[in-house]
């Protein structure tokens, strides 16, 4: 791919042939093109070509620009219908370009024949499990990423500090789930070639509350690092279970009753955010979700009667920030129509009915709400709200999704290719 | 096309500029038109289009593509729309398309050489666009077949970028 010499042809059309090989010799033009590939896959299959477009692929501001116009998709959920069963995955319906993802999600099980597995968490294509195999083996608490091949999986956490991790006094219990915490986007310039988490656990002892996190990375354990323990309000939380967390700039953000609880994890301080006015969770969770978009601070969806009303509050990583201000309000009455249930007339469909619940689907401003066995993706900014999912008659029992992210970004070897004109 | 463009009868008073291609021939288009170009709107900057505008780069052929694309757009690049006539969103999208769909190697690149030459921005981005549609679905070999590209990797780089994302291949 040497490039043409300007000078000799200075008034004549450059033979047929070489148009092509003098735009995809241009680093910027080739760039230009990459990046507007619809698909990861085809990017991928794209770097493959050749050592340069390999080394223009796997630059990481061109990736970052990749991922600006093409967030990686929601691909499906795993679901835990029933106990007695592994959680299994659902895809949602995708373009053919991303249908070597979808076999190979179709082909990783997770547990297996006498091994029972559950799913904690779920994000960027990596999954929070644990694994029972029959003893003397030993539990298996950690992440694995059904798309990465075997070499690459994330590390489990270690069976002692796993001990350590969940291991409290007798008058003290663990919150379930427990929080996988992957980097941040902004945190992933390197070319996607971490494989390190944070487990967090919450351990609620009488009225005071604290957390755990470890950071895990294969052969260098971070220490377990706990925090001082917060007094909680009355009525805080339930005791067992806790919603999913939300971890944004560096901190974890979870929903109690009437307050959001944060985690700063640099500090390992807990601190307190009150909920909005008339805003409160409900015993059986799932009217609240914490969302956000983009940098542009911390929101709330709450899901009242047939809408969903978004609140916004600026935060600064610690307790302080503004007030809740309510941003936008989506009506879901054509979604719950189509759900008909005769005690819905009389009004607000979540109160005391534990199968309508919100789902955040990763950092996206989107969601899955869950009306009975029906399940629905909603994009709030672009008002839509799709049917995806029907639950068979008696699943629905225990019913928890875990939406599954297409992974990103790719992960490149590096190669000894020339990269002096890499800027 | 062409020489529809240049008899253009222009409301507003608009300067007319001539577009020299490397074999010769002369498009007559306004300073609207023109200025879609980001090289062309310098040189109209600094008073450098008097004696029409050589582009020895660009061939007639292609020039005349550019020109009719720039025609079609000059409305709303103009967005006050006053000056000239702007085609409707719908119009364009569909000149657009069609455009665009028609094109193939060697014209194709040869658009995208002019578009990157004369800094129109819409345009490079739909033809870049057009390549980057016709790699979707291909196997790293077709691509390489596309473009005459040769594969410069040992078989263990190429085996270890597979398998790192072995979720983008079929296999």
């Amino acid at each position: 791919m040497q490039m043409e010499d300007e000078a000799t042809r200075p008034s004549s059309p450059p033979p047929a042939a070489s148009a092509a090989s003098s735009v995809l010799a241009d680093d910027d033009l080739l760039s230009e093109i990459l990046l507007r590939l619809a698909f990861p896959t085809t990017l991928v299959r794209a770097a493959l070509v050749s050592s340069r477009w390999l080394r223009l692929a796997s630059d990481s501001s061109f990736l970052r620009r990749f991922r600006a116009r093409n967030p990686p998709r929601l691909l499906g959920f795993y679901h835990t219908a029933r106990r007695d069963e592994q959680p299994a995955f659902v895809p949602l319906p995708q373009p053919p370009e991303l249908a070597p993802v979808l076999r190979r999600l179709g082909g990783f099980a997770l547990g297996g024949a006498d091994v029972s597995a559950v799913v904690f968490d779920c994000r960027n294509g990596r999954l929070l499990r644990a694994e029972f195999p029959p003893p003397p083996d030993e539990l298996r608490f950690g992440v694995v990423s059904p798309l990465l091949p075997p070499a690459r999986q994330p590390p489990d956490l270690p069976p002692n500090l796993h001990s350590q991790l969940h291991q409290v006094p007798n008058d003290a219990r663990v919150l379930r789930p427990g929080w996988m915490l992957l980097p941040e986007e902004e945190e992933e310039d390197d070319g996607g070639d971490d494989l390190s988490y944070t487990l967090v656990v919450l351990i609620r002892r009488g009225r005071g509350l604290f957390a755990r996190a470890v950071l895990v990375r294969g052969e260098s354990d971070d220490q377990i690092r706990t925090s001082d323990s917060i007094e909680l309000p009355n009525h805080y939380l339930p005791n067992k279970k806790m919603n999913r967390g939300l971890l944004f700039h560096g901190s974890l953000y979870m929903l109690g009753r009437e307050h959001v609880l944060g985690l700063n994890l640099a500090s390992m301080s807990l601190f307190l955010i009150k909920l909005p006015d008339g805003v409160e969770q409900l015993e059986h969770m799932g009217n609240l979700e914490l969302l956000r978009d983009g940098d542009s601070g911390l929101y709330l969806a709450h899901l009242k009667g047939f809408q969903i009303h978004v609140w916004h509050r600026a935060t600064d990583g610690g307790g302080n920030g503004g007030d809740w201000e309510m941003v936008d309000t989506m009506s879901l009455h054509q979604s719950f129509g189509q759900v008909a249930r005769p005690d819905w007339e009389s009004g607000d469909p979540s109160l005391g009915d534990a199968l309508v619940s919100l789902r955040r689907v990763e950092d996206n401003a989107e969601l899955f709400l869950t009306i009975d066995r029906v399940i629905f993706h909603i994009h709030i900014a672009s008002r839509t709200a799709n049917k995806v999912f029907e639950m068979a008659p008696k699943e629905d029992i225990g019913f928890e999704i875990f939406p599954f992210m297409m992974i990103w970004p790719p992960t490149f070897p590096a190669l000894n290719y020339d990269d002096d004109d890499d800027q | 096309m062409a020489a529809a463009a240049a008899e253009a009868t222009i409301d507003g008073g608009g300067k007319m500029i001539i577009l020299i291609s490397a074999d010769g021939k002369r498009f007559e288009v306004t300073e609207a038109v023109a200025s879609q170009s980001q090289l062309i709107s310098n040189m109209i900057e600094d008073d450098c289009t008097e004696n029409g505008v050589r582009l020895p780069n660009v061939d007639g052929d292609i020039l005349t593509m550019v020109v009719d694309y720039c025609n079609m757009h000059a409305g709303d690049a103009a967005a006050d729309g006053d000056t000239t006539k702007a085609s409707s969103t719908e119009e364009l999208k569909k000149f657009d398309a069609e455009l665009v769909q028609a094109l193939e190697n060697p014209v194709l690149f040869k658009l995208i050489l002019a578009a990157n030459f004369l800094n129109i921005k819409s345009l490079l981005d739909m033809t870049c666009q057009r390549v980057a549609d016709m790699m979707s679905g291909k196997t790293p070999e077709q691509m390489r077949e596309t473009f005459s590209i040769e594969n410069d990797f040992t078989p263990e780089e190429e085996a270890a970028i597979r398998q790192e994302n072995a979720w983008a291949f079929d296999d």
